[in-house]
């Protein structure tokens, strides 16, 4: 059996709450992980409103900008699992297992002018409703209805994927970076004079550098080598003031990794990651199905040679 | 959601052929091009996504003496295997961190 993975993945969290996790990856292939990311992206599952019936809008918004604004709300999907997509689902249009019905209606009474936020939609199914937070209890403003004005429709919310429509993804960022190497050159600091020194520490537009009030020695603390983000202004700057070799900034190792996370809301972070890697199981699961099948039902579409003409594929 | 379908265009040999998988993109492209570039009988892998427009992505594979049917079923258990082991890790790091 071939092993390309002799070293042990390691994962650290970093930190990790709802809305964000933030861990490091080592000794895993770039590949792996970007598969990872690219899972995150796009084929994670979740709820978003997909079809919207406007009974009434007088607002000064045409209805396709506020069905799309509509859309674009995070709707909470830790029980995505429960539903079907709507293309695999038995029902001939809409049901339960596949779609959530939600309401708007607003309407300005008084003189004066009201928000509509998305916490006033209100979902028949508990278990999926706008995102809220307790800093904006009122949730996403949708638009604004000066006196007399009113809106009123029904939406549909359906489950789908990243891939196909961004209002799916559950992720607001997914990204990862290789892990950065700084190092400072000790003799040429010992050379330097504290005013030198401040500069040269301040010179790091994310603060990798730091140092005592007196500017007396500079050291890079524990993590804070993963702030850096490669733009070389610490080496420019000791180009610039000849102190060439004062710090060297390059790639640690190519299989080291921190991976940033951030959910929309709908999904905890951790969760959505251990889907995306449930997610990568079910395709290599898949993978392996269709190559045992393969056989059975081998269709050789090439003539001689490996020459095989374009319309046959 | 829409599911893998996998076709072969085998070469003359078994030993050379291009899997198209349908559905399918860089996802499990690179990772399976990974995989096999480290196993010891391949002796030419790639792959391509010839179109963006079509969900296609093929995969070529070149062995010195196994089919490379079988190959491809051996780098994706290994595949497999590396995600169940990064689950495994990935649950433990979660737990430590509630933890602390």
């Amino acid at each position: 059996m071939i092993n390309p993975q002799k070293n042990d993945p390691k994962i650290r969290i970093l930190s990790c709450t709802d809305e964000k996790i933030v861990f490091t990856l080592r000794e895993v292939d770039v590949s792996v992980v970007n598969s990872l990311r690219r899972i995150l992206l796009g084929e994670i599952p979740s709820m978003a409103i997909e079809m919207v019936e406007i009974i009434n809008n007088t607002s000064v918004l045409p209805d396709p900008f506020i069905a799309h604004r509509l859309g674009l709300i995070p709707l909470t999907s830790n029980y995505i699992q429960d539903f079907n997509f709507p293309q695999d689902c038995n029902c001939t249009s809409t049901c339960d297992n596949c779609c959530v019905d939600l309401q708007l209606s607003r309407k300005a009474e008084t003189e004066q002018e009201i928000g509509v936020y998305s916490a006033d939609l209100i979902s028949t199914n508990p278990r999926v409703t706008p995102v809220r937070d307790p800093e904006t209890p009122r949730g996403i403003l949708l638009l604004k209805l000066s006196a007399g004005q009113q809106i009123s429709l029904k939406a549909t919310a359906k489950k789908g994927i990243g891939r196909h429509h961004a209002k799916f993804s559950p992720v607001s960022c997914a990204v990862f970076s290789y892990e950065p190497d700084v190092r400072l050159s000790q003799a040429i600091i010992d050379d330097m004079p504290a005013n030198e020194k401040e500069a040269f520490v301040t010179s790091c537009p994310k603060q990798v550098f730091s140092s005592d009030p007196m500017f007396s020695v500079i050291k890079i603390h524990d993590q804070d080598h993963w702030n850096c983000m490669f733009c070389q202004e610490c080496v420019n700057w000791a180009e610039e003031n000849h102190r060439e070799g004062l710090v060297i900034v390059k790639h640690r190792e190519p299989n080291n990794f921190k991976f940033t996370v951030e959910s929309t809301g709908s999904i905890p972070a951790a969760m959505i990651v251990k889907l995306a890697i449930q997610q990568m199981m079910k395709k290599l699961d898949l993978c392996r199905q269709a190559t045992d099948n393969i056989g059975n039902q081998l269709t050789v579409l090439g003539s001689l040679d490996g020459e095989y003409l374009e319309s046959d594929l | 959601m829409s599911t893998l379908k996998l076709q072969i265009v085998q070469d003359s040999d078994e030993k050379n052929a291009t899997f198209i998988f349908e559905n399918e993109d860089h996802t499990l492209g690179n990772p399976l091009r990974y995989v096999l570039s480290k196993h010891p009988d391949v002796s030419f892998v790639g792959y391509s996504v010839p179109h963006p427009y079509e969900e296609k992505m093929h995969l070529r594979i070149q062995t010195k003496s196994k089919p490379a049917r079988d190959v491809l079923k051996e780098a994706t258990n290994t595949l497999e295997e590396m995600m169940t082991t990064l689950k495994g890790k990935m649950e433990d790091a979660l737990r430590e961190a509630e933890i602390s």
